[in-house]
């Protein structure tokens, strides 16, 4: 969590966010975790009855990461948060040199 | 639900109340409607009384147990909560239904019973209420004690009643589930209603997932669209979110 703190920051300015999908949580738990790692962006909370989301995506261990590009594709898919930040900054820069 | 959030939970039960007068109801229950706080003050004078009931039990030896549940305040609350749902407060009979539980005087046995004309008087009366969906959750969640059959039937009902989509595509969504077994057919007719008319809603996003595959989310292919819904009940499509470069995080604080 902190690391992800630390990607939303970096790209404060840039086209860029970061969705969480909350799995499994008791509102109340949820509740305590978004104040204890200071959950700042949007996040889903699916609860325990239902996991929508997360069975579109077909997700079977946590956390899993997604990154998509500009137009939707999915540019990686795994389990490491300190991989995402490589493929998060160079989708940015790709982004940025398409606009120019 | 949708950007309850943003203008803050007091506004919705007075726009849902409003549009919603009370009608078929005798004349003098018309008149004695309870005014749009009193709901909101019941509740939050119950939830106070709730904490500190909580508080004192702790403390409490085992004699002392017994006497402070024998006031506990559902049991003190639940006939102030029944005068004014009947009054035609429907947010009272929310109430009612999602307390049940709790209330140690209605037998497991009698609940259908008790649930049943409430859920019913919802239905007919408060489809157009912003809390409605929640109606439709838990009249789904006491599938067991109002029987699937008369759970389906409420719901195909309360699909039709609904103002939402969010409401409709959950009431749809429920009785398909409870149908799987009993009639696949006509769930997956259901579901696949739920996806092409309100494919906008949560319950959009669950009838598309019960046909996902793992290759669909894979890299290289364009992300499953969905929409999700935060803890306050904002909902967000992450369609909203092309142009960006965007991180989905699947997690849990377990």
């Amino acid at each position: 969590m902190p690391h992800l703190k630390t990607l939303v920051e970096r790209h404060e300015n840039d086209p860029f966010a970061l969705i969480g999908i909350n799995t499994g949580d008791e509102p109340d738990a949820y509740h305590e975790g978004v104040k204890e790692f200071g959950l700042t962006w949007l996040s889903a909370f699916q609860g325990q009855a239902m996991t929508p989301i997360s069975d579109l995506y077909k997700v079977r261990g946590y956390p899993t990461y997604l990154v998509l590009d500009t137009d939707g594709t999915i540019a990686y898919r795994g389990h490491s948060g300190t991989e995402i930040d490589a493929v998060v900054a160079d989708l940015l820069a790709k982004a940025k040199a398409k606009d120019k | 639900m949708r950007f309850k959030s943003i203008l803050g939970i007091a506004l919705i039960p007075m726009v849902a109340y409003a549009a919603n007068p009370v009608v078929g109801e005798a004349p003098a229950a018309m008149a004695a409607a309870p005014s749009i706080d009193d709901f909101t003050a019941l509740d939050e004078e119950f939830d106070t009384a709730l904490v500190e009931y909580t508080k004192e039990l702790k403390a409490a030896d085992k004699a002392q147990r017994r006497e402070l549940r024998a006031n506990s305040p559902i049991k003190l609350y639940w006939p102030r909560f029944e005068a004014m749902s009947k009054a035609g407060e429907g947010r009272a009979t929310l109430w009612l239904v999602e307390h049940i539980k709790e209330n140690r005087d209605v037998r497991s046995k009698e609940r259908g019973a008790v649930l049943t004309p409430l859920f019913k008087s919802i239905i007919d009366n408060h489809a157009d209420a912003e809390w409605f969906t929640s109606a439709v959750k838990s009249l789904a969640a006491n599938k067991k004690y109002v029987g699937a059959d008369e759970t389906v039937a409420m719901l195909d009902k309360a699909a039709k009643t609904a103002k939402s989509d969010n409401a409709k595509a959950a009431s749809l969504f429920f009785a398909a589930n409870i149908l799987a077994d009993s009639d696949p057919a006509r769930a997956e007719k259901l579901m696949a209603e739920i996806g092409e008319k309100y494919s906008n809603t949560v319950y959009g996003t669950a009838a598309r997932a019960s046909k996902a595959t793992p290759e669909d989310s894979e890299v290289g292919k364009v992300a499953p669209t969905f929409v999700g819904e935060t803890i306050d009940g904002f909902q967000f499509s992450i369609e909203d979110y092309r142009g960006k470069v965007v991180a989905l995080d699947f997690y849990g604080f377990w």
